[in-house]
């Protein structure tokens, strides 16, 4: 990637730091657009886009009604309908197949013999067939299809008088429960299941499971980042402290097995401390730059950091070819960075492990004619074997 | 959701909308949050400051004629880029056609030119950046423009430019040469001048 000579970086420079003063609207010049401006979005504001969503239903809606009542006065006058409405008619079908899948469920479901084991003859496949709102229902509410649909069962299957004379909600709290544990309700209050409901106590240990599963990730995840946010502190003021150079090199615990690919050899103090932030910086994809229009702020290092951070794990990862696209990227938006020789020296890395060695050596020849004196070069000569 | 307020304040939720706030993102809020952005690249793009507030309002009619069809899949600032890259390119076709375009290059290059703001060595910089901007060609100055006025990545320029991330590199390479050549003419001239 060419640089810019440093009178154009400076002449950039300039223009990005006072972007917002120079190069933006001025107070009165935005006051005056805007001005022009708000007639239209006093339009906009009336009418929001889900308010205009809205209006396109109930416009919908009507035209849709008026084309059923017009095919209502046809049928009227002719004695025959004519009109078809799709609309009513989907609807109509969509109810009917999910009060049939209703129904076969309690078939399904209510196969007992007493209607103590009602609740217990729930199978999961009936439960699984119950539309979203059979789901939710309430098997003692008045006139609830549900309901029904027990007492019908119930009446039928079961074999003596008083078992056949039961109502699940006057029945025992027992069998209200397993019904509600079954299709999902909450169980009344002051009621367990039923002793003899295996679905119901599968449930249960099944939730139970899911509920400590999902408390171990949580777990997991919240020492994740207690151990990423201290490292990641300690990475930004290493890299600030000029003192420390072997935090501020990438390469540190970088060596080139014989196979050419990279591999880590940084001792575990260092990984538990360097490893989270860098794979989190990996991970974000594409990289992109962190700024507002109102602040642009001075140029940092910590974007340098990241991108060779990322780098150097994709070469951990045995992965050069990503690692040579997030230095090309550092390239792109740090041309005069502060650690171009370091990203130079990734490169050849990442080149030696893909083995192009040609292009390598090209790479460390521009190194070398920077008038580098970093310790970096031996190093990647002798792990590249150049 | 997050709700988004009201008054049209520049808020965080217009700068960075996710799918979920795009859907509640008003135009005024994009105003407020983006217009020195939408200025800016406008201007860099070549849009004269006789006509930078047409150019701009132009932009905020597509906009919140197109709001409805941004999800937030992107970047706000890319989509809006890519707007403001087609305005500004209609806007100096008819600029050429009717040929009614007074101020040139050599007017903001000088900085000896009748304006009291001038003697500003800030505003000088930048008159003198929109006069090398000028000599680059239009594909080269968008990179430009985004790549080292703007300070975007290299991914979010392919994304708002439609190119492939390795002809962005390629194309900010030579905007960065073509760039450095017109400056060191510039110098030279002054240098002649003086």
């Amino acid at each position: 990637m060419s640089e810019l000579s440093s009178d154009a970086r400076d002449l950039i420079g300039q223009a990005r730091k006072q972007r917002s003063e120079l190069l933006g609207p001025s107070v009165e010049q935005r006051a005056q657009l805007r001005e022009r401006l708000a007639p239209l979005w006093a339009a906009d504001v009336m009418q929001p886009r889900a308010a205009r969503s809205l209006r396109w239903k109930l416009g919908s809606s009507a035209i849709v009604a008026g084309l059923g009542v017009l095919g209502w006065l046809y049928m009227q006058s002719s004695g025959e309908p004519v009109v078809s409405l799709p609309l009513s008619a989907a609807g109509v079908a969509q109810s009917a197949e999910a009060d049939q899948r209703s129904l076969a469920a309690h078939e399904q479901g209510l196969r007992a013999t007493s209607a103590d084991h009602v609740a217990a003859g729930l199978t999961s496949n009936g439960i699984a067939a119950l539309s979203e709102s059979a789901r939710g229902a309430e098997p003692c509410a008045p006139g609830s299809v549900l309901r029904a649909g027990v007492c019908a069962q119930i009446a039928a299957a079961a074999p003596s008088a008083s078992a056949r004379g039961a109502e699940p909600c006057a029945h025992g709290f027992a069998l209200r429960a397993g019904v509600c544990t079954q299709i999902g309700a909450p169980p009344p209050a002051g009621t367990v299941a039923a002793p003899g409901q295996p679905l119901a106590a599968a449930a249960v240990h099944k939730a139970k499971r899911m509920v400590a599963s999902e408390a171990k990730i949580a777990s997991q995840l919240k020492a994740a980042v207690r151990a990423a946010v201290p490292a990641r502190q300690a990475s930004s003021k290493a890299a600030n402290a000029s003192q420390e150079p072997e935090a501020q090199d990438p390469l540190a615990g970088l060596e080139l097995g014989g196979d050419g690919t990279a591999r880590s050899v940084q001792p575990a103090r260092k990984a538990t401390t360097e490893r989270l932030p860098l794979k989190a910086a990996e991970e974000r994809t594409p990289v992109r730059a962190v700024q507002t229009d109102a602040d642009p702020g001075p140029p940092s290092i910590d974007g340098e950091l990241e991108l060779l951070g990322a780098a150097q794990t994709a070469l951990q990862k045995q992965r050069p070819s990503r690692a040579l696209t997030l230095l090309q990227e550092h390239a792109f938006r740090f041309p005069t960075g502060a650690m171009v020789e370091e990203r130079m020296a990734m490169q050849a890395l990442a080149l030696c492990a893909l083995q192009r060695r040609h292009a390598a050596q090209t790479v460390l020849s521009n190194l070398e004619a920077r008038g580098s004196q970093s310790q970096l070069l031996p190093r990647v000569r002798s792990q590249c074997g150049l | 959701m997050r709700s988004i307020s009201l008054v049209g304040t520049p808020t965080e939720d217009a700068r960075a909308a996710t799918p979920a706030q795009a859907s509640e993102l008003r135009v005024d809020q994009v105003y407020e949050a983006h217009v020195d952005f939408i200025w800016r690249s406008a201007r860099s793009l070549g849009v004269r400051e006789m006509n930078i507030d047409d150019v701009v309002q132009e932009v905020f009619v597509v906009v919140q004629r197109r709001l409805a069809e941004f999800e937030g899949r992107s970047d706000i600032k890319t989509w809006l880029f890519g707007i403001t890259r087609r305005v500004v390119r209609a806007h100096i076709r008819q600029q050429i056609r009717s040929r009614t375009q007074t101020e040139t290059s050599a007017d903001l290059a000088d900085p000896n030119a009748a304006c009291a703001e001038s003697q500003l060595a800030s505003l000088e910089g930048a008159r003198l950046l929109y006069a090398l901007l000028d000599e680059l060609d239009a594909d080269l100055r968008e990179v430009f423009v985004l790549s080292e006025l703007e300070e975007m990545s290299g991914p979010a320029i392919a994304e708002a430019l439609d190119l492939e991330l390795s002809n962005v590199y390629a194309r900010v390479r030579r905007a960065r040469l073509a760039f450095d050549a017109a400056l060191k003419r510039h110098r030279a001239r002054q240098a002649r001048t003086a």
